[in-house]
């Protein structure tokens, strides 16, 4: 029977390249030639697709970091590792980073397992994205090697009861107990917020993010106008605007991505209406690309931020990094980058207090954190892990955008400028 | 299973216990589902014609409903599996049952819609995790009742298992009835319902195992990846990927679809970087040209090409041993009236086709106005009239083609009556009808030999039978009448490529052969030369001696002359007159409507 | 009330836009029995090059209006000569999946090329609103508005009464008669083709000015073009005209009466049962 001869062939020319493949220690140039001390560390970002600027952003940050770390910069003191050259308790050995692309969640975790079994990091770092950084530090923890997440904001992830998954990040709901905070101060200086109204897009990162917001909101007693769901990218926000307009609310808070955020500006000029405050869980708000598209008509916007270029003001240390980062790139850092580059930094030092490349002396390591606040560049109080993996001290400030600047507006003894709320209607600015 | 098959599968099932690369066996096992899915995909495109751009849907109905049913009610997933599969058939039924009958773009992009709608829904849809997702219950890892292993191998044996079962499904489809008939609906489906053929019956077959296939894929996708969420199991890219799976590998075919998940996975497992890396997506690109020059110059894809290389023939259909013996009279079908080789003239017969006041109005244009005829069993009775008179409208009205706008078409079988009015053609035909197409319809993709398979009896064929090759009985009726017919040289040459006259022939076989009670002939002898002529007045005279009742439209006066004892003449839809064929060629006013005198 | 006339005015000036944009599908499509599964690829493309006309030439949307539509008919046509004129009359499976394959290949093409970022413009004149029934509407979406009934009605217009487009209707209506009439039907399908492909121009030059651009824009239009057509029913322009609009005004007023969240699960529930129970939509010819 003719055809089942081709079947036998493709089948057997796939089964012969796989195995050549194999035989030749994988398809890739095989596990990336080491220098004999250095100590490998895996990272994880989105490379390719829709967030690859995201990923390329990171990586240029964490470069910056492990250059930082392997060479002697005491200028930067008291910045982790800035000083020595090397990791000093491992007798000046060096780090290096192996990169990978996290495409999906089925592919983060496959290159997770590469990563550990092939290149044999000792730990792990990435994804940025919540999904891959889900499924990625599933890899990690059921092989036993530490994972650093720096930038995703799921909840979840620290709620899996993983004793390998540090991060150091804060989560939505950490920002979003900043959103209120904030509000209570306002309104012990006066200001009305009773009611507010929520629009956000609806993937991972949006859903949970309005969750948070609403059960946090009327748990402290606030009044939900409206809650408007859409999925990124909109065609139109007409309808969810003119329903949030119709409710009213004091303060509108927004979680959405770059082109959700400029086409939520521009409707609502065109509609003449301004809510008395817009408050946005950053992302498409603080993309490069937002104050382009938008010019004027984006400020007023608060955003919160895990960081911002203006801490620089109370924390020289904010300008000279971002300085040394500027000089490479020609651009500032930004809030997810900032977090990328600390990230690797509390990685690498706790490799350093651990004594050793096993994957539990890391472990301890990450245990025994305790950073302090002046050795890094994130307005944080420090950076200690709780039982789940969390960064306790984790925090971030308000910015808002005024003078087509992001300026650090809250917490009030950290703010570089006065906050302006209510935000002044169409025809005033 | 040759030796040969049997070593590659024997090898794959080996692979684990000595290669121990975890990258390498993600890599195959992704293979494996993803190839099951494509050849899901390729049951109902490939064989089926019917394109499905949402087909993603159904991956993630199994993928959703068997890691709820575990993570909600501790449902084992081997039984939440086929929940899952129940779940998807049926919502492809929503989809499949009103669109089949309408062009094939209309399926494609109501799946399409149908995907769009779902990934919506259940973004939003808190129980199922919306955004956020649902993890598997890692608490239940390394418990075989609950699919969760520690390990590769586990996954990749049973990974393969489902893929050995959908190449396993599509090779019996490729091989029985089931394929014939689907490539029959897929190439014209109107000629396949004047065989007998019920195009939706079988689509939804193909559907919902289709359906059912790609959920199973799902359910071991989740099970595997132990995390799902709307935009890894229900993202519209994925449909198209199992659909360039199929299509680059080649529809229709049985390793096709394998050999194209096999490629696209392990490229993008292995050289993804290099080509998609950047977020620049040049592998996309060289997909789309890859399909619009498959499109355009190999819609058989890369086996396809291959195939042209080193041309095999087919193998015939399960084509039992040592059927090739032509016997010289098949036998009757039981439920046919008893062969009567002669007729004394004046014998009052039953009547079989009753025909009465029929009439069809096409907008303003009234086609057919009040016609009433009769056909008595064992007749061949013509139909004559100048073009445009409606007769070709008549046979259409009669085989359910068209619906009638008045009147009644009645077939007396066994002496209870049918009502035919308005009924599908299929249906029709199997009541016994049979009929031929003006301009012919044959089966182009498919040999002289399969086209006459295609003609055997389906009135109360079981749906599973299909499933099955067709019964030597009918082999050796279509070798008898490919001999009598003068087509056995090019039994095995796609329809497509017969002459014109050769097709005549073929189109005439195919309706007889399954020996109906009434044949409808359209223009049978139209267009060919006498050699051919006088073979299919042979054959219908041998067919009548056989039992087989005749309407026949002819132009032809001659022929009609030779073979019909009545004749009716039809002209601006109505009958004009009817009687012995020496009268109505006497008739002045058939005179003056046909040569204008 | 009011918010049922915002819902219904937004919902309006968007329908026309989704009539333009679905224009150009509509009319290959009853023309030569082809359906462009790549017809939005090109209105993205369109967008991009006025876009880049703005940035290299300076011209504004206006300005560059006939630079692109004129390029548009040029990709239509080419279009026509490379890959379509090979498949028509090729089986359904055929067609459709060389459209898809078209698709595929413009769109990463598109991302290749300009890589995925959103790319947008403003528009001086066409910045602020309109009012509308009192409603304030974008001016940007309104001038797209009135864009696509001038253009309808400039297509109609060649239809009906000059020559060429009495030749096209006729090659619609019946390709062996029109040949036999001695009409080339090639040059009529280029036509077609040409026509099509710069409405979708039209289409995106006046997107731009509201709606930001990136590779992967065409996706959001597509589903939506088709259920135009069909809902709208084929075998004159009205058809998609009628159907953009209803299909702008579902999504709308569903949109923001009922949840914006599932306005395209209304939009697409609505292509359904119009598939299922009328084919062949408002205006009716069978499909089948």
């Amino acid at each position: 029977m003719m055809a089942r001869d081709r079947v036998t062939r493709r089948n057997f020319l796939r089964l012969a390249g796989g195995a050549a493949a194999l035989a030749a220690g994988g398809w890739r140039a095989g596990p990336a030639a080491a220098q004999a001390d250095e100590i490998k560390i895996g990272a994880l970002y989105p490379l390719s697709g829709s967030l690859a600027l995201v990923g390329a952003g990171s990586k240029r940050a964490v470069d910056l970091a492990v250059e930082i770390v392997n060479t002697a910069h005491p200028e930067l003191a008291p910045l982790t590792l800035a000083a020595p050259a090397g990791l000093p308790r491992l007798g000046g050995r060096k780090i290096r980073v192996v990169w990978a692309d996290a495409k999906d969640p089925a592919t983060a975790r496959a290159e997770a397992e590469r990563l550990i079994d092939q290149e044999k990091v000792v730990a792990l770092m990435g994804c940025y994205a919540s999904a891959f950084t889900a499924t990625a530090s599933l890899a990690a923890e059921t092989k036993g090697i530490p994972f650093l997440n720096a930038e995703s904001s799921s909840p979840t992830l620290t709620q899996r009861g993983f004793k390998w998954f540090f991060r150091t990040g804060p989560h939505d709901a950490m920002f979003t107990t900043m959103f209120y905070q904030m509000f209570a101060d306002l309104k012990k200086r006066g200001r009305r917020i009773a009611r507010f109204a929520i629009l956000s897009e609806n993937t991972e990162f949006g859903a949970t993010a309005a969750r948070v917001e609403e059960e946090m909101g009327r748990q402290q007693g606030y009044q939900l106008g409206a809650r408007e769901m859409y999925t990124s990218p909109p065609a139109s926000l007409d309808a969810e605007l003119t329903r949030i307009r119709a409710a009213n609310p004091d303060v509108l808070i927004a979680n959405g991505y770059l082109i959700d955020a400029v086409m939520t500006i521009k409707t609502l000029k065109t509609m003449g209406y301004v809510p008395p405050a817009l408050v946005v869980q950053d992302s498409g708000y603080v993309v490069p690309d937002y104050l382009k598209s938008t010019g004027k008509d984006g400020w007023y916007v608060i955003s919160r931020a895990s960081w911002a270029l203006g801490l620089g003001v109370r924390k020289p240390l904010v300008n000279k990094v971002n300085d040394l980062y500027r000089s490479r790139h020609n651009e500032d850092m930004d809030e997810t980058n900032a977090r990328s580059f600390t990230g690797l930094l509390t990685l690498a030092d706790a490799i350093n207090r651990g004594g050793g490349t096993s994957a539990i002396q890391i472990l301890q390591g990450l245990l025994t954190t305790n950073v302090p606040a002046a050795d890094m560049v994130m307005p944080w109080q420090g950076i200690k892990f709780d039982r789940d993996g969390q960064n306790m001290y984790a925090s971030g400030v308000m910015v808002q955008i005024l003078d087509g600047r992001y300026k650090v507006v809250w917490p009030f003894d950290l703010a570089e400028t006065p906050i302006v709320w209510p935000a002044p209607a169409w025809n005033k600015r | 299973m040759t030796p040969r098959a049997a070593a590659v599968w024997g090898a794959l099932v080996l692979l684990p216990a000595v290669v121990h690369n975890a990258y390498f066996l993600n890599g195959m096992i992704l293979v494996f589902i993803y190839g099951t899915a494509a050849q899901a995909w390729n049951l109902l495109g490939g064989y089926g014609g019917q394109l499905s751009f949402g087909h993603v849907v159904f991956f993630g109905t199994g993928a959703y409903t068997s890691t709820l049913l575990l993570s909600m009610a501790g449902v084992s997933p081997w039984i939440g599996m086929w929940a899952g599969a129940a779940l998807a058939t049926l919502l492809s039924f929503v989809v499949g049952y009103p669109t089949f009958r309408l062009r094939r773009h209309y399926f494609a992009l109501a799946t399409l819609a149908l995907a769009e709608m779902v990934r919506i829904l259940v973004l939003n849809w808190p129980l199922a995790g919306a955004a956020v997702g649902l993890y598997l219950p890692l608490r239940l890892m390394n418990r075989p009742w609950a699919m969760l292993w520690n390990t590769k191998p586990p996954y990749y044996l049973l990974s393969l298992a489902l893929f050995a079962v959908a190449c396993g499904l599509v090779l019996v489809t490729d091989r029985t009835r089931l394929g014939l008939y689907l490539r029959t609906i897929d190439q014209d489906e109107d000629a396949a319902a004047a065989l007998g053929i019920s195009g939706r019956r079988y689509k939804l077959l193909a559907m919902g195992l289709s359906a059912a296939l790609t959920a199973l894929a799902g359910t071991l996708f989740a099970q595997y990846v132990l995390y799902i969420d709307p935009s890894t199991v229900l993202d519209p890219s994925r449909s198209v990927l199992f659909a360039i799976m199929a299509l680059l590998g080649g529809r229709g075919t049985v390793v096709g679809p394998a050999a194209g998940a096999a490629f696209l996975t392990l490229l993008s497992q292995y050289a993804g970087g290099a080509l998609g890396g950047l977020g620049r997506g040049y592998d996309y690109v060289l997909y789309g040209l890859a399909i619009m020059v498959v499109a355009v110059y190999e819609p058989r894809g890369l086996v396809g090409v291959l195939e042209r290389l080193r041309p095999r023939p087919r193998p015939l259909p399960g084509a039992p041993a040592g059927a090739a013996a032509p016997s010289s009279v098949p036998s009757p079908d039981g439920a046919l009236p008893p062969a009567s080789a002669t007729r004394a003239p004046g014998d009052p017969q039953p009547p079989l086709l009753e025909v009465a006041g029929l009439s069809k109005r096409f907008g303003g244009l009234e086609a057919l106005r009040d016609v009433t005829l009769t056909v008595r069993r064992g007749e061949i009775v013509g139909v004559l009239g100048p073009n445009g008179a409606g007769k070709s409208t008549l046979f259409d009205c009669v085989t359910g083609f068209l619906a009638p706008s008045r009147g009644a078409v009645v077939l007396r079988r066994n002496g209870d009556r049918r009502i035919l009015t308005g009924r599908a053609p299929f249906w029709i035909a199997q009541q016994g009808l049979a009929r031929t197409f003006q301009l012919i319809r044959v089966f182009p993709g498919l040999t002289a030999l399969e086209n006459l398979l295609a003609g055997q009896e389906h009135d109360g064929e079981p749906l599973l039978s299909v499933f099955r090759a067709s019964p030597p009985a009918v082999f050796e009726q279509a070798g008898t009448l490919l001999r009598l017919t003068g087509l056995e040289a090019v039994r095995d040459t796609p329809a497509g490529q017969l002459s014109y006259g050769q097709q005549k022939l073929l189109g005439l076989a195919m309706a007889l052969v399954r020996r109906p009670r009434l044949a409808l002939l359209d223009e049978p002898v139209a267009g060919v030369n006498l050699t051919v002529i006088e073979r299919l007045k042979d054959h219908i005279r041998a067919q009548h001696a056989q039992g087989v009742t005749f309407l026949i439209i002819e132009h032809n006066i001659e022929v009609l002359m030779e073979l019909a004892d009545r004749l009716y003449f039809l002209a601006e839809g109505r009958v004009i007159t009817d009687g012995p064929p020496r009268a109505i060629q006497r008739n002045e006013e058939v005179l003056s409507l046909y040569y204008g005198r | 009330m009011e918010l049922l006339l915002t819902a219904s005015v937004d919902g309006l000036v968007m329908g026309l836009v989704y009539a333009l944009v679905s224009l150009g599908l509509g009319l290959i499509w009853g023309v030569m029995d082809v359906i462009n599964f790549a017809h939005a690829e090109y209105v993205m493309l369109a967008m991009y090059a006025t876009f880049f006309a703005g940035q290299w030439l300076r011209l504004d949307p206006l300005q560059a209006l006939p630079l692109v539509a004129l390029l548009g008919f040029g990709a239509g046509v080419a279009t026509y000569a490379v890959l379509i004129r090979r498949i028509v009359g090729a089986s359904m499976v055929t067609q459709i999946f060389a459209t898809f394959g078209l698709l595929f290949f413009l769109r990463y093409a598109a991302f290749a090329v300009f890589g995925p970022n959103f790319r947008g413009i403003t528009w001086g004149a066409a910045a602020g609103s309109v009012a509308i029934a009192g409603i304030p509407v974008s001016a940007a979406k309104v001038i797209a508005g009135i864009a696509a009934l001038a253009t309808f009605a400039v297509l109609h217009v060649f239809l009906q009464r000059t020559k060429v487009g009495k030749a096209l209707q006729a090659t619609a209506q019946n390709p062996t008669a029109a040949l036999a009439l001695g009409i080339e039907v090639e040059r009529m399908y280029m036509l077609a083709w040409g026509l099509s492909i710069a409405t979708a121009g039209v289409a995106g030059v006046f997107l731009l000015p509201f709606y930001q651009v990136s590779p992967a824009v065409g996706d959001a239009f597509l589903l939506i073009t088709f259920a135009s057509v069909v809902l709208g029913g084929f075998g004159s322009l009205l058809g998609p005209l009628l159907g953009g609009v209803a299909i702008g005004l579902i999504e709308g007023i569903a949109g923001t009466m009922i949840s914006p969240t599932f306005k395209l699960v209304f939009v697409f529930a609505v292509f359904l049962l119009v598939l299922f129970v009328r084919p062949g939509g408002l205006l009716g010819r069978d499909p089948a």
